[in-house]
């Protein structure tokens, strides 16, 4: 074939201009540590990438969302079992009022009660950043507390059965609240509180509790006892979640760095043979391009 | 006379050895010239003389002064360029494009979109605090103007095609008179039996550049006029040469002869790439976003009118987006004054978070044919991701092509510096051999003068 001095100089520069390309692109890909820089370097990776990214933003929602209700759980149930505690003492202190002995000490032992009634009110108020714990979803008040005159133990708010729902993964909410309804009833005198407060005011009259009112106090126990097993177990399902959220993250991690890491032996490697081959041209052309029939005239 | 013959023969000879060295010498001084086709002299005997039976050669004569140039390996060469042009320009665009949809950063649109269901989920856990509404706000708020810029993009990128369509059409324009004008020359040269080398080499150049802006046949007629067609359009003869104009209509731009009402259509060059992109694709990129948030807003907006604000007593019926129209996603602007307005309870109370675990669960819903608002975003980039790899490749492929053609033609039409030496040597020693046989005839026939 017939080959003019412009074709060998052309074909030089072409060559070194793709040589010189590919030094460029692999250059970018090793300083940013991707090989996705743009869609069209890899449409479908792109996409993979994209949809991983928005799992783990999700994730990392969920993971908020459970260490929040962790805590809040984890105030809950710290508060029920100090209440647990009090109702406990309360009833030891029953046993100890069934002796006829004890009857002088009524009086003691009513304002005992009082003080273990005012404790468990006060427990029911216990807040929780800004929410209270029992409210259920009414947060506008202290749920529960002695009326005007002191008499009975009244519902301050409207409803104390709203339920606290948290999403904890794509399709699951859980409720994380242990409402007040749900735990101390109705407030119509034979919940917890005011049975007490007639415990109370019959001590004071020189009066021991009645069966009935020793059953209410019992079967509130009973019934606090389960509770506090209840926002266990939901406390165990959240930490649970967790832990798969967290080994789930790992493995997107995995895949992300799979689709969109370089591999940056492999970039360098290539990167030299490149930056080798671009030497070897330079040589070349400096040999070839210099030469013609008017060196040896 | 024999001797005078000799005289004859070597005064022809050394002309027209002259001569080829002069044409060697135009070749050698043109060698790096990009647009210059070498020309070839042809020598051929002169016509024999019959004389007493014996035939006599007369000598060398001067044939044609060829220009070495093929038009065929010329047109694939201009088809060729046709093709990479397109597909370089097309690239261009999408590179262009992709950079407006810049998702690797972290803060693409497709995190703008995750972050504002995100920051309802995260409302949920405490749906009265006023420092989460306000992150929902602020969410909605950057995905708002993120939105907007790439609407803004979307728009200066038409912008700029337009403005680049018409710049080239003007250049279209100037080619097409320029080369109208060489025609002319070039025509009326070989009408009175002529040749044009350098200005057909001047048009080539022309036609060339033509090719990177339009797809066009180029046919010569009998004068070695280049009649060009542009689009299905008679675009350049000897005589006239069209004046383009581009055309906006209904959206889509096109190139048309207004004088005369002509139509073209325009495939290939960049024109091709311009308006192939323009017209279908760049249009689409706003549908597609129009779509995907108009249907968010609605969506949300459903939702969010049936719960109850934090307000006492609480309100219902609100819409958490006041529209979303030419780009801009406006929020209730009472809500970004008060964020107490966000509806997040179901039943009024302020503990209840439905409403927002609702909204929240909507990026997962599928909602658009079956995918969700980010998986339908995320397709659309897919698209623009392959349109611009197969631009790509097209422009590696086609580039090896058209460079394969132009090595032909160089080596058909370049000169070669080597061939020229020889060639010269050539030439010299004929041009010395013949002015020897001058002299020895001129010894000759002073041998036969003195004779007497």
């Amino acid at each position: 074939m017939r080959v003019t001095d412009r074709m060998v100089s052309q074909n030089l520069l072409t060559y070194l201009g793709r040589n010189k390309s590919s030094i460029q692109e692999l250059q970018s890909k090793i300083a940013s540590n991707q090989k996705i820089l743009k869609p069209s370097d890899s449409p479908t990776g792109m996409s993979i990438v994209l949809n991983l990214q928005s799992t783990m933003k999700q994730n990392a929602s969920f993971k908020t969302n459970i260490d929040n209700s962790v805590s809040f759980l984890q105030t809950t149930l710290d508060t029920m079992e100090s209440m647990q505690t009090e109702v406990e003492n309360v009833i030891v202190k029953f046993s100890e009022m069934k002796n006829v002995t004890n009857k002088e000490f009524y009086s003691t032992y009513g304002d005992q009660i009082q003080s273990a009634l005012e404790s468990l009110i006060e427990m029911s108020g216990t807040e929780f950043d800004g929410k209270y714990i029992f409210g259920g979803t009414d947060y506008s008040d202290k749920p529960y507390a002695f009326n005007s005159d002191q008499s009975a133990v009244v519902q301050q708010v409207a409803s104390t059965e709203g339920t606290q729902n948290v999403r904890i993964r794509k399709n699951t909410v859980i409720k994380v609240n242990v409402a007040g309804n749900d735990l101390f009833g109705a407030i119509d005198g034979s919940d917890i509180f005011n049975s007490l407060l007639t415990i109370k005011d019959k001590l004071k009259n020189g009066e021991g509790p009645s069966d009935e009112d020793i059953k209410n106090v019992k079967d509130f126990n009973l019934y606090l006892l389960n509770s506090i097993s209840a926002a266990g177990n939901r406390m165990n399902r959240l930490e649970d979640a967790k832990t798969q959220l967290n080994s789930q993250d790992l493995v997107v991690q995995g895949l992300m760095s799979q689709e969109n890491e370089i591999d940056l032996a492999d970039a360098i490697m290539q990167l030299q043979t490149q930056q080798y081959a671009l030497d070897v041209s330079y040589q070349l052309a400096s040999k070839i391009n210099q030469r013609s029939l008017m060196d040896y005239l | 006379m024999a001797i005078s013959r000799i005289f004859d023969i070597s005064n022809r000879s050394m002309q027209a050895y002259q001569k080829a060295i002069d044409i060697t010498a135009n070749n050698i001084t043109n060698a790096s010239n990009p647009n210059y086709s070498r020309r070839r002299l042809t020598l051929a005997s002169e016509k024999t003389q019959t004389q007493n039976g014996i035939q006599w050669g007369m000598g060398v004569t001067l044939g044609t002064i060829q220009r070495v140039r093929d038009n065929f390996v010329d047109n694939e060469y201009r088809k060729a360029n046709q093709n990479f042009a397109k597909a370089d320009k097309k690239s261009w665009i999408y590179d262009r494009v992709e950079q407006l949809f810049n998702e690797t950063s972290g803060s693409g649109l497709s995190d703008n979109i995750n972050q504002f269901f995100a920051s309802w989920n995260e409302l949920s856990t405490n749906p009265s605090s006023i420092p989460l509404r306000n992150n929902v706000i602020n969410s909605a708020q950057i995905l708002s103007s993120k939105i907007e810029d790439i609407y803004g993009g979307v728009d200066t990128i038409a912008k700029d095609v337009i403005t680049e369509y018409e710049l080239k059409v003007g250049e279209l324009n100037n080619k097409l008179s320029q080369i109208q004008d060489y025609n002319a020359k070039i025509s009326n040269a070989y009408r009175t039996g002529k040749t044009a080398a350098d200005l057909e080499d001047s048009r080539d150049v022309l036609v060339d550049e033509l090719s990177t802006l339009v797809n066009m046949n180029v046919h010569y007629d009998k004068f070695n006029s280049a009649n060009i067609s542009i689009g299905g359009v008679m675009a350049v003869d000897s005589s006239t040469a069209l004046v383009f104009e581009s055309q906006y209509k209904d959206g889509k731009i096109s190139l048309v002869v207004p004088d005369k009402n002509l139509k073209t259509t325009i495939k290939q060059g960049e024109l091709g790439a311009l308006t192939e992109v323009y017209n279908n694709e760049i249009s689409g990129y706003k549908e597609n976003l129009d779509f995907i948030f108009k249907e968010l807003v609605s969506e949300v907006n459903n939702v969010h009118s049936t719960g109850s604000t934090l307000e006492n007593p609480p309100q219902t019926g609100i819409n958490f987006f006041d529209e979303f129209v030419d780009g801009k996603l406006k929020l209730n602007s009472l809500i970004e004054n008060d964020p107490r307005l966000i509806a997040a309870s179901s039943d009024g109370s302020e503990g209840n978070s439905d409403i927002a675990l609702q909204i929240a669960s909507l990026a997962d819903s599928q909602t658009i044919d079956g995918y969700t608002f980010n998986q339908k975003y995320i397709n659309m980039l897919t698209e623009i991701g392959n349109n611009s790899q197969a631009a790509k490749t097209s422009v590696d492929s086609n580039e090896i092509l058209k460079e394969q053609l132009d090595n032909q033609r160089s080596s058909y039409s370049g000169v070669s510096i080597d061939e020229e030496m020889s060639n010269l040597i050539l030439y010299q020693k004929s041009y010395d051999a013949s002015a020897k046989l001058v002299k020895m005839a001129n010894d000759m026939l002073d041998t036969l003068i003195n004779m007497v």
